[in-house]
Parts: C-alpha cells; structure tokens; sequence
C-alpha cells in the first residue's frame, strides 16, 4: 500500500473539503472494507483518504398515515440496519440484503454509504497486471478470458456486475441517494444512480470525485411487500452468484404492480420490467411466479463460460417473488 | 540395529497413562493467547527487509536486468538477481531445475527474477519498480496436452523428451485379458482441477550471517533438513556452517515441504549485506509460489463379474506439472502406485505423464498425488456398483484387500481396518434404511481409501537412519528431546512429549521438545508423507528403551531389589510388592505428582521423585542420555519404481457423505460426512479427530469450491482469499470422526498416519451422494452449480430422447 495522508472528518462539510475534484486524488473512507482492498491491491494509489465514520448514523422509520419516507445515514453499519426491528419489518428486502452481506465482522464496519459505492470484484479489474477497461486500457478481458461470473446482461464493452447487495433492494423500494457536493445536494433516484460503462467507464455511479452520499430515503408504502433471495456459490465472505428482489403491491393475494431487480447479473442493478408485466394483476402462484422469471431472463445475452447465471438468476426471481408474497416452501 | 526394532504395541509399565488420552498440545495456549513466535514475529537488530520481482510473462527469455537505478534508491542495501544465486536446486536429486531467481528465461507468471534488500518494504518495494527487465516472450504452454503434443520452444532446454517431466507405465498382469472376460466393464474420463493449500500463515525467512562465519535461517519450512542441505548446495556454504531452524508454523499442508527462492534469498542477502534480512511473501505471492494439488486428467476402466468382484483396473492419467519438477516424480508414481488398496484387483496397468506447463509450479497437498486418482475409481466403483444393482458399501466389501496381504504391485499391507471404516460409517450414518431412500434431492454416497504412514523412500537414497532423537535427561527431573521433526500444527511436539512421558513414566510437565532446529537436533525427514508420528514415535521408544534400564537399575540397587520392584509413574518411582501384584499404572491410580506422597507410601513402601532416580542414576553411570532412531524395513515390489509408495504401514478411511441439491439452482449443500479412520492406535484421540475433521473439511472444500488455476493470459485467476473460495464455518458440513484402532504391529504402540488419510474419500462420496440424490454422474471437478445445471440439463435431455444440447454459453 502506498503511503497517503490521513483527514479525519467529523462533518459533512470538513469531508467536503477535504476531497478534490480529480479522480483517484482523494477518496472517502468509512468501513474500508473495499477500499483498504484496492489500496493494498495498487488499484487505488490516493495521496489522502478522508475518514467519514462521521457522517449520519441515523436509521428514522416513521410510522402513521403521515410517514412518507424512512432515512438511513449513509455511515450507518450494515449489522445496524438489519438489527433495526422497524426498519426490518418495514422493508424486509433491504434488511435481509444487508444481513447477507460479506462476513459478521464486514457487517460490523461496513456502511451502507460503503456499500452502495464499492468498486466491482472482476478478477481482472482487481488485478494489478490487468489494464482493462476500467483502468484506462484497450479491451475487458472478460471477453475472451475467464468469465463464469461475469455480465449477462446489458451487452456493455466492460463486463462486470455491479457488486451492491442493497442497491438491488433500495432500487425495488425506490429509494432516493442524497448526494452533496461543492455545489451543494441533489437527490437521485437510486435506479439512475448506477451507471453503465457506456456512460462512465472509470466509476460505476453519477458521483463526481468530490462528491459524497449522506443518506438514503425509501418511501414508506404500507402495501409493499418485499424480499431478497440470493443465490451464492459460498455462504458468507463472498458475493452473491446472482440475486433479486420483489417488491409486490399487493391487494390481497393479486399483484396489482411490482418492481422486480435482479442483482450480480449486469453493471448495474438490472430491472425486470417484462417480469414485473407479467404479473400485473396476478394472483401470485408458483407458476405464475416462474412465468414472469421466464419474462425477466429473455433477454439475457450470456458469455462463453456464465450460461448458468440465466438459470441462477431466474431461480433468485421466482423465489424472491414467492418469498415476498409470503409462498416460498423452506 | 535399533533403527530397525519393533517396539511392539503394549503400554510399557502395565497400562496407558498418557497415551489414549485427549490432552492439550504443548502449544496449545501459546497459540490461543499469540504468545507463540512465528518466523515473521522475529526482529533483529539492524534487520532488513527484502522484496521479490516477479515475472509478468507465462514464458519469456531475459534479455536484460538493468538495477542501477533501484540500487541508488534511498535505503535500498543491495539488489540481486539469477546471476547471483546461479545453483540449481530442487527436493529430489533427479530434478534439480530451480533456480532461486530466474537465470537466463522466466517459465510461468510470478517467478521470482530479482530481489531487493532495503531498510524497509516499503523502500523494497519502489526500488523493485526501478528494475528494468526487457523480456523476450515466448510461446506460453498453458494445457498439458498442447505441451506433450509439441516442444518448441521446449519449457526447459536440453532434456530429451520435450515437455514431458516424466513418464511411468507399469503394468501387472493381463489387464487386457482380464477386461475382456469381465462381465461389466465401466470407461470413463475424470478431471481432477488444481488446488493449492492455503495455510494461513505466508511463507516467511529470515537470514543472519555472524562474524564467525555461521549462516543461520529461520524460515516456516516443513523439510529443515533438505532446505539445510540446499542451501548448502545453493551458496557454496559448508553445511556445518548453517543453521535451519523453523519456528512456530501457521499451517503448511504439503505447501513448505520445497527449497523456496526466499529462503536462498534471505540468506545471499544477509551474506551480501552483513545484516539480517527477512523476507515476508504477500498472499498473492503465496499462490504464485502454490506447489499445490496437480491438476489430473484420468482415463479409468475398470472390469468386474457379475457379481462385483473387481477383475482389473486400467488407467491412463495426464498431469499437468506447472514449471518446475518439485516432487513430481514421486506424484507421477504415486497417482498410479498408491490405488492397490483397499480393495483388491489381480490385474492393474497405468500409464501417467507429467507435462511441464507455464503455470505455478505443482507439487505435494495433503494425500500426494493419491487423492485425484482415488476420487475418479471411487466414482467409477459407485458407477460399477449402480450398474450391477449392487450397494456401494456392499461391492466394496466384497473386494477387500485384507490385513497382511500384498497387494497387486508388491505393497506389504500390515494391519487393515478398512472392514470396520466400513461398518462404522454404515452403522453411523443409517445408511441401510436411507441410502436410495431420501426424497429427491437429497442422497448420500459412499468411498474408501488408503494412504502411507511414512515412506521407504528418504528423498536422496542414502542407508542413514529415516528419524533421530536425542533425549537429555536432568538432574532436575526434565527430560528434554531433541528432534528433527517439523510440527507444523500437526502436533508432532506434543506426541513426542506423550511418548516420552509415557515410556519414561513421568508427568507431561516433566519433558520438554526442542524441534527442528538443525545445531540441537539429530537430523529427520521433515513433515511429510505422514511420517512424523510412525517414524519420530519409534525413535523416541528406541532412545527411552535404551535410557530407561539405567534409570530403573540406579533406583533398584539403591533400594536392592530387583528392577521388576522398581515403577516410574507420572514422576514418581514407586516399590511394588513381590512379586508384582497388578500393574503399577492401577495399583498406584490418582494424580502422583513429584514432591507429593503417592497413595502407597502410607502403606510403607518406598518411593522418590523421578529427579531422585535421575541423580542417582547419573552419580552411576555418568551424564544421562540417549540416542534413538528408526528406518523402514526393506519393502516395495521387485521391479523399478517398486519401492516408490511403500510405506511400513497403510492407514485406511471410509466415509459417508450427505448432500443435498438444488437441482434450480445447481448448488450442492454437503450436510454431514461421517468419517471413519483406521489411525492403528489414537495417541491423542483428540488430535486424531481434529485431523480427520481437518481432511475431510479440505476434502469437501476441494470438491465444492477451491480451484486454483491461471486464467487464459497465464495469470492466477484470483490469487486472493476472497477469488480462491474457502469454506467458512457457515459452509463447513457437520463433521463426524469416528476413530477405528487396528493397532499396527510395527507402529509406535501401534499407531499409524490420520492427517492425510482422511481427506481422499470425502471428493468421490460427494459426487455419489450427488447420483444418490438426483441421478447425475460428476465426472469433472468442482462441482460447481454450472456444471450441476450442465449435468442434470443433460440428464433430461437424455430421458426425453433428445441429443443433449451443451446449455448456453457452457458450463463452469
């Protein structure tokens, strides 16, 4: 790791000043779980990292015909957020996403700000002899290289998935980012927080170098019902292999709309609108459940060795749905 | 010669008092607490600290090194390079193809090219940027098949058969003929990936060079006595003049049992310098280094009759080396030499090659060169089974191979516990009332195996005892021991502590174990071929056999009575009646400490501390203490390569696995696996079982997660512990150990190996409890979920009548 220069923030206003607008300067540190990586990896080589374990902790659920929308301050633990009882009862797929992630001592100082910024896990874009795409090379390495856990979706020049267990769940509840920056906040749906590679190749979100994540807002809908069903080749210390959410408006047991994200299948959180077509006005049943996972992969495009994801993925569907809407057999 | 001896199986004074029971190990708690000092805690005064360069090319000639500039870098001490360490070594003295730093051209992705001395890593490691190495890349051979099928340029120059690293064809019996009566003959093709060992501890040397002249290196080596004499080799240095010693290890599983370049270069550093220098590798260093589990594709057939006997088995096996020989000769033999058990066949031929790829070299994991083989027949025996409708557990019975017994290519078999590995699983695991029963999805599955306690085979053929000891015996009642042997968590020490004890008849606290230090103790093996226990065990016995009679005879002529009279007990020599009435281990019982009045001496008999009996034994006979020693008898088949795989003794091991499948989502879950070990005799049942859980961890971890191999460009595909998936305590099945005993007549007491044997049937049990529970074969590891969705598509497919498509975009 190369040697850099420490500033600890103890506001909003201190971490902003401390971080540059030039990429890769400066960069935020909370949990360090990803970052601390990349440092030791030589991905990352910052002159100054900016500690903000100090931005909000906060986790507000109101309650009551009022209550319009939960918060979570970006520098709140991941063991926090899926150990908070009304949180979890309001948006068990967040919750449940969070219990998941890494191992408990990852969960114990990674943030929910960590999370949803983490840099992806491709083996090439991790390894220091790899000039991909990502780090200002020619070509992605997936391509003709080793792939099985690659893209199979979104037919971009970089083939990573984006590695966010939250954003999936935060995308399906639509929640909003609040994102400040020198010129001062702005709010971002979660769904266009992420970005293609098309778009922006050295990042995977709209934030500028200079910018932070202060909180999330999740709307409050009492007729929501959601879960998360991962997928993973290992059960813990590792990332999912493919994963979705369901988020059911239901009245009683028919779906009267739904957002359907699947997870680890694309550079970003990858939206199902054919699967949430396909069961508008449903009554949710096994098959009904497998038909809109059948609508969700179609359009898949696998690589040479990630055929299985489609399979994998359209598994997490199904049984998100069905979890969600309370049917799925243990 | 006493070497030779065999001590027999019986508790020397009357029954057990240490032996058999689940005591801590000596450093237990200094572990626990991080009391314990590892190689990388050691720091001395003026120490530096030294970086490898590493080759970015699978395969590459060096046309230039250029370290000026690194070398006027701040706080960088000195540079070297091949030129500087020019020695070829290797651990068998056939194959010595291994330079410290690469001379001349690079031949996988990471070998070392350079090294650099510097105050700190940090300064190590920009000085390592400022090197410039102009390469000249070559045609990088990255599948075995493509090496074996062409050589130019050749991975190695000058040798005669191209790429192959070598060949073994042996053959006993018309195996044609005997395949051609079989009535059912099984032909198949197994895969076996590549797994390296992963201990949590890096590789970590340390060298010092004093003014007199003597070359001392600490390193977390498993072989002192070989890297002893490859430094030798390697500096020119005299071997009198180094000192190997290996500290506390953090795990080693076959991974340190090489010479490594840093070892070398800590040493040439510290030479070159007049400083200590150490050198520390990285993880990803580590899995560069790797000298893991070969890679192995296999061909078996295997004919029986109708009634499951088997009638030959046939095997032709490819292995894919890496770079460098390491002991892949003795893997080439192995992965055909070691299958002559449990079961026996009258007729066997295999046919393997080692080709030389551009990859990290392979070499020893935990059950060498025997666990790829064993889980392609074990698959293909459940196959043979299947088809003539017989039970898995009930063909193997009907093929064992026996106790006392050689097997087809010469092995002597002494005892067999297999039958009872057998029933015990059987018994344990319900099998009789749920094997072909569960709900689909759910299945359990059955294999065996046998592995060497030790080996004939000492490395360079030399006729010098295989294991040594030295004991001190004190005055204050310490005995200390002085052996060769590498703990390498295994727990080596404590059974040398258990064993002197035992036959010294003195408290655990009593005797204390200096290992692996090459200036204090008589030369042995090092850790590998499961050997410590059986060989270390014997040479213990044999120098307290020798010590013991003066002891006993100072005490009893000091009381004048016979030495019958005379028992040693947990410390305390007590006078029995006359004629003996029982044996002392029961007629003194309870916790006799030295200094306390055992039970008796209320009763007016004799007694004294065992500090009493050394003084008077050493105002006797002089300074107390003894030698001890033990080497194999003469084994192995008649026929070149015959002694390679002969071990004195043969553990045995038979598990059942339960698994279940998601057949939607491809992933096995490994639920419980019942392991039974034939160890001989359990000294500790306690480490016995912490090693078969250990095994059969590894086992399941190599079948359902770890792979380790390079990608398409010759790089690691994820030399990380996060891209190279272990087990954590979440995925780790429930683990039964269920210890049998065939109290072997030639091992300490009747001991024989638990830390290999144990590993090999967990790989193939899974994959048949896999056909138990959906009616898939996996033939190809690991059994990913994209291989399980491959398979169970396929099986569909095939019911269905349809040609089976490959599922889109393949299967990993």
């Amino acid at each position: 790791m190369k040697a850099f220069a420490y500033v600890n923030a103890t506001n909003e206003k201190d971490a902003l000043a401390a971080l540059v607008p030039e990429r890769g300067k400066a960069v935020p540190i909370a949990g360090g779980q990803d970052l601390l990586s990349l440092m030791k990896d030589y991905i990352l080589t910052p002159e100054r990292v900016v500690n903000v374990k100090g931005l909000p902790t906060t986790i507000a659920v109101p309650v009551g015909p009022s209550a319009d929308y939960a918060v979570v301050g970006a520098a709140t633990r991941l063991a926090d957020l899926a150990a908070h009882e009304a949180f979890r009862k309001a948006f068990p797929a967040i919750a449940e996403a969070a219990a998941e992630v890494g191992t408990p001592q990852i969960r114990n100082v990674g943030t929910v700000g960590g999370n949803l910024c983490q840099r992806p896990r491709c083996w090439y874009f991790r390894n220091e002899e790899f000039r991909c795409l990502k780090k200002g090379g020619a070509r992605c390495f997936a391509v003709e290289g080793e792939n099985q856990f690659h893209a199979i979706f979104g037919d971009a020049p970089c083939h990573i998935v984006h590695p966010s267990s939250l954003a999936v769940p935060l995308i399906a509840h639509e929640a909003r980012i609040k994102v400040v920056g020198p010129s001062g906040e702005r709010e971002v749906p979660a769904a266009e927080f992420f970005v293609m590679p098309d778009r922006k190749m050295y990042g995977e979100n709209v934030l500028e170098p200079n910018e932070l994540v202060t909180e999330v807002r999740i709307p409050i809908r009492p007729g929501v019902k959601s879960a998360t069903y991962e997928v993973r080749y290992k059960q813990s210390h590792d990332w999912p292999i493919a994963f979705a959410t369901a988020a059911l408006t239901m009245t009683g047991d028919t779906v009267r709309s739904s957002r359907i994200v699947m997870g680890a299948v694309a550079p970003v959180p990858w939206r199902a609108e054919a699967a949430e077509k396909a069961l508008a006005g449903k009554r949710v049943t096994e098959a009904v459940a497998m038909g809109a996972a059948d609508a969700a992969v179609a359009e898949a495009k696998p690589m040479s060795g990630n055929g299985y994801k489609v399979q994998v993925v359209r598994t997490a569907v199904t049984r998100a749905i069905l979890k969600a809407a309370g049917l799925l057999k243990a | 010669m006493a070497s030779r001896d065999i001590h027999g199986i019986d508790a020397p004074w009357g029954a057990f008092r240490h032996v058999g029971r689940d005591l801590r190990k000596v450093d237990g708690l200094a572990k626990a607490t991080g009391a314990a000092m590892y190689t990388d805690d050691i720091a001395l005064p003026g120490m530096l600290h030294a970086k490898t360069l590493r080759s970015p090319h699978a395969h590459a000639r060096i046309r230039s090194i250029d370290a000026a500039d690194a070398l006027r870098l701040a706080g960088v001490h000195a540079v070297i390079t091949g030129e500087h360490l020019p020695v070829t070594y290797g651990i068998l003295p056939w194959t010595q193809d291994e330079t410290a730093l690469a001379v001349g051209k690079v031949r996988f992705v990471g070998e070392p090219v350079a090294a650099v001395a510097a105050v700190d890593e940090d300064a190590a490691n920009a000085a390592l940027k400022l090197i410039r190495v102009e390469y000249e890349p070559l045609h990088a051979y990255l599948d075995p098949f493509e090496s074996l099928a062409r050589h130019d340029p050749p991975i190695h120059e000058g040798r005669k058969d191209g790429n192959v690293s070598k060949h073994v064809h042996l053959a006993f019996g018309d195996v044609d003929a005997a395949l051609a009566e079989a009535d059912v003959v099984i032909e198949d093709d197994y895969v076996f990936h590549g797994t390296t060992h992963a201990a949590i501890e890096p590789h970590c040397a340390v060298g010092h060079y004093g003014a007199d002249g003597v070359l001392t290196v600490w390193s977390s080596t498993q072989i002192t006595h070989y890297v002893h004499r490859a430094l030798a080799r390697v500096l020119d240095v005299p071997a009198h003049r180094i000192r190997v010693i290996q500290p506390c290890l953090g795990g080693a599983f076959g991974g340190k049992s090489d010479p490594f370049s840093l070892e070398f270069v800590v040493a040439k550093l510290a030479m070159t310098t007049g400083r200590p220098v150490k050198m520390l590798y990285t993880r990803e260093e580590v899995f560069y280094t790797h000298r893991g589990r070969h890679p192995m594709h296999m061909r078996y057939r295997t004919g029986a009759t109708r009634e499951g006997r088997l009638v030959g088995v046939d095997a032709t096996i490819v292995i894919d080396g890496g770079a460098y020989s390491s002991y892949g000769l003795v893997t080439t033999y192995y992965a055909g030499q070691l299958l002559t058990g449990p079961y026996a066949f009258a007729t066997y031929r295999f046919d393997s090659t080692r080709a030389f790829t551009n990859k990290p070299p392979c070499g020893p994991k935990r059950g060498h060169g025997s666990v790829q083989p064993r889980f392609a027949f074990e698959v293909q025996l459940d196959e043979l089974a299947s088809t003539l409708e017989i039970d898995p557990i009930e063909i193997r019975r009907r093929n064992l191979l026996g106790e006392h017994t050689t097997t087809v290519n010469g092995q002597r078999i002494t005892s067999n516990g297999f039958a009872r590995c057998l029933d015990v699983v059987e018994h344990a695991s319900n099998w009789k009332t749920r094997h072909g029963q569960l709900p689909f999805g759910r299945g359990m599955g059955v294999a065996g195996s046998m592995y060497i306690s030790g080996t004939n085979y000492p490395i360079y053929p030399n006729p010098m005892p295989q294991a040594a000891v030295q004991l001190k015996i004190d005055r204050s009642g310490l005995v200390t021991v002085f052996t060769g042997a590498n703990d390498i968590g295994q727990g080596s020490n404590s059974i040398a502590q258990y064993l002197v004890a035992e036959e010294l008849g003195l408290a655990l606290d009593q005797v204390r174990v200096v290992s692996a230090d090459t200036d204090l103790c008589p030369v042995d093996l090092g850790a590998y071929s499961s050997r410590e226990t059986f060989m270390v065990g014997n040479a213990l016995i044999d120098a307290c056999r020798k010590v013991r009679p003066l002891v006993v005879r100072a005490v009893a002529d000091h009381w004048q009575v016979d030495p019958s009279r005379v028992r040693f007990v947990d410390g305390v020599v007590v006078e029995l009646d006359d004629p003996p009435l029982q044996p002392a281990g029961v007629a003194v019982g309870g916790e006799a400490r030295p200094g306390a009045s055992p039970p008796d001496a209320a009763a007016g008999r004799r007694w004294m501390t065992a500090a009493e009996a050394f003084q008077l034994a050493e105002a006797r006979f002089d300074t107390l203490g003894a030698t001890g020693a033990y080497n194999t008898p003469t084994l192995g088949g008649d026929y070149r390569g015959g002694t390679i795989g002969a071990a004195p003794a043969y553990s045995f091991t038979a598990h059942v696995v339960e698994v279940s499948v998601d057949v939607e989502t491809g992933r096995i879950t490994c639920e419980k696996v019942w392991i039974a070990h034939d160890c001989g005799r359990a000294l500790n049942p306690m480490l016995v079982a912490g090693q078969m859980e250990g095994s059969a961890y590894m086992g399941v971890a190599e079948a359902l997660m770890e792979a380790h191999g390079v990608n398409r460009f010759g790089l690691h595909a994820g030399p990380s512990l996060l891209d190279y998936r272990i087990p954590t305590t979440v995925d780790t099945p429930e683990l039964a150990a269920l210890i049998v005993e065939s109290l072997d007549p030639e091992g300490p007491y009747g001991a024989k190996e638990a830390g290999e044997g144990p590993l090999h049937p967990a790989i193939p049990a899974i994959s048949n409890a896999v056909f138990d529970a959906v009616g898939i074969r996996l033939k190809h590891l690991p059994f990913t979920p994209g291989k399980v969705l491959a398979a169970l598509r396929a099986r569909k497919d095939a019911a269905a009548g349809t040609p089976a498509p490959a599922l889109a975009g393949g299967a990993r």
